[in-house]
């Protein structure tokens, strides 16, 4: 059994080739193309580098952010569904996963059963996502690394008043003109914790119940996982490739339907 | 004897220099490129055009959110209620005002006297502001004053999904990606202004007569599509990014005949 997830987010479009034997292969493509032509080169580099031809993949299961064309794909999957089960695949016992992608936070809650109980996405403003951050280290000139190694210098944070993206931008901006100036790794350390209290305040609108997961792109950066531990305070689950769980889970649906149509080829063979 | 208003805003700071009840000089300049010494520095500028000098002036008053920095003033006043005195001279017959700045917007209400009755204001989100068309021009490389024109091209209606200008970026790159014409995203965007405009007016319920006041003003595709969702024509004055400054001026002669008198 062989299928691939793809996700296409609001920056990246990431894929992950599932095998019987786990993940064999993943990839993320960022490129200013339409969603249906960046996952489509997405899924030949990865036969490409596999050795495997288009047949030998049981299913591509797409899930999309923008509501964009997915049309290669044989099912599409909505993006809740794809991150419970990715979530659920990485830690069975998991209650909260918490993904906070480039542009949106998404919230999900799981019940005894593990099913689905509640979720929630921040998608009216940016200040919930990434992009905060990428929008801050544009304008100082830095890296996302840099900015948050600065941050990690210091266990001391300055306040952001700004929710808005585009005035914290001008309010980090502004703090070069006072006399003197406040330590920038203070600002810094600042502008991780702003993101993660907004995090956290999401999901205090569903509720969260540990252990949580805490994944999406955004939770590569320390800074902002320090902030996040530190004011969820429970038990939090990390992955290694957290920017992938969505796509894991678009795989792993595919999984199950292509194991649902063989149990239903040999039910059908038997009569 | 002269007197100067200054209305030290959060993107660019605007001087009016009166005597009697004529403008005779003003200046607009951009506040990032001056930091603290932008309200002297466009004060300066108009003296200059006038041909005056500093000791000239009877009365100045800053206004705006950058007022307290600006040192040389007899008294601060809200640019909330400088925005009312200076529509109200323009226009005594406007009740409500819509004034959209460079970072805020507020829907403004006054009384026949042009004194401020109610006003609210949106400081927590760029959507809805100068900004918003500032961050998107520079995406569609089309420069801000031409906007207005060119949305009068568009031939398609758009909407953007959200009034957040860091995800209506993206959303523009896409459009532009898509092959959307610029003329329509821009209209959409004046859409999007228009719509935060709208809301908050409705909070405040509108009242005839009604002006529009601020940078964004200027800008004929926004002020369009304000008539289109509120139903009245508004009255806009010469250059409506002056009208903060405008009324702080008048708050000076104000005081200076409250002096001659006494």
């Amino acid at each position: 059994m062989k299928a691939i997830g793809i996700d296409i987010g609001s920056i990246a479009t990431k894929l992950i080739l599932l095998s019987d034997e786990g993940v064999v292969y993943r990839d993320s493509l960022s490129m200013p193309e339409k969603s249906e032509v960046v996952a489509t080169k997405a899924i030949e580099k990865a036969l490409k580098t596999t050795s495997l031809s288009r047949d030998k993949i049981d299913i591509v299961v797409a899930t999309s952010r923008s509501g964009g064309d997915v049309s290669f794909a044989d099912i599409k999957k909505g993006l809740y569904m794809c991150l419970f089960k990715g979530g659920l695949e990485l830690f069975p016992d998991v209650k909260t996963i918490i993904d906070v992608g480039a542009e949106n936070t998404t919230i999900i809650t799981l019940d005894k059963q593990s099913q689905i109980k509640d979720f929630t996405v921040n998608d009216k403003c940016a200040a919930g996502g990434g992009v905060f951050l990428e929008s801050i280290a544009k304008a100082m000139g830095l890296s996302l690394e840099e900015m948050a190694a600065e941050a990690m210098k210091t266990e001391k944070t300055i306040d952001i008043a700004s929710t808005c993206t585009i005035f914290a931008e001008q309010e980090i901006l502004s703090y070069a003109f006072e006399d003197p100036p406040p330590p920038r790794s203070e600002i810094l350390a600042g502008l991780h914790e702003s993101l993660a209290s907004r995090v956290v305040g999401l999901s205090g609108k569903v509720g969260v119940i540990p252990p949580v997961l805490l994944c999406g792109g955004v939770s590569l950066n320390p800074a902002f996982v320090r902030s996040f531990k530190k004011l969820i305070n429970m038990q939090v689950y990390l992955t290694d490739a957290p920017q992938y769980v969505v796509a894991l889970g678009a795989a792993v649906l595919g999984r199950s339907h292509v194991q649902t149509l063989k149990k239903k080829h040999y039910a059908g063979s038997g009569n | 004897m002269p007197v100067a208003g200054i209305d030290i805003g959060s993107r660019t700071a605007k001087a009016v220099i009166m005597e009697g009840e004529k403008i005779i000089s003003s200046h607009i300049g951009e506040t990032i490129l001056k930091g603290p010494e932008v309200g002297i520095a466009v004060l300066n500028e108009s003296l200059k055009l006038a041909g005056l000098k500093i000791y000239d002036m009877e009365c100045i008053i800053p206004t705006g959110y950058g007022r307290f920095q600006f040192t040389g003033g007899e008294k601060h006043i809200s640019e909330i209620s400088c925005h009312a005195r200076g529509i109200h001279w323009y226009f005594p017959t406007v009740r409500t005002i819509m004034d959209i700045g460079g970072q805020d917007s507020k829907a403004i209400k006054c009384d026949s006297d042009g004194r401020l009755t109610n006003f609210i204001l949106n400081s927590k989100c760029a959507g809805g502001t100068g900004r918003f068309l500032e961050v998107i021009a520079d995406i569609l490389e089309v420069p801000v004053d031409k906007l207005g024109e060119l949305s009068l091209l568009s031939r398609q209606d758009i909407s953007f999904s959200t009034v957040c200008v860091i995800f209506a970026k993206t959303e523009a790159l896409n459009m532009l990606r898509d092959g959307v014409p610029k003329s329509d995203i821009v209209a959409g965007l004046h859409d999007s202004i228009a719509k935060v405009a709208a809301s908050m007016l409705a909070q405040v319920t509108v009242e005839k007569d009604f002006s529009l006041t601020g940078g964004v003003a200027k800008n004929s595709g926004v002020v369009a599509k304000i008539k289109e969702k509120i139903g009245i024509d508004p009255l806009i004055a010469p250059d409506p990014q002056l009208i903060g400054a405008v009324g702080a001026a008048l708050f000076a002669l104000d005081r200076v005949r409250r002096r001659q008198t006494a």
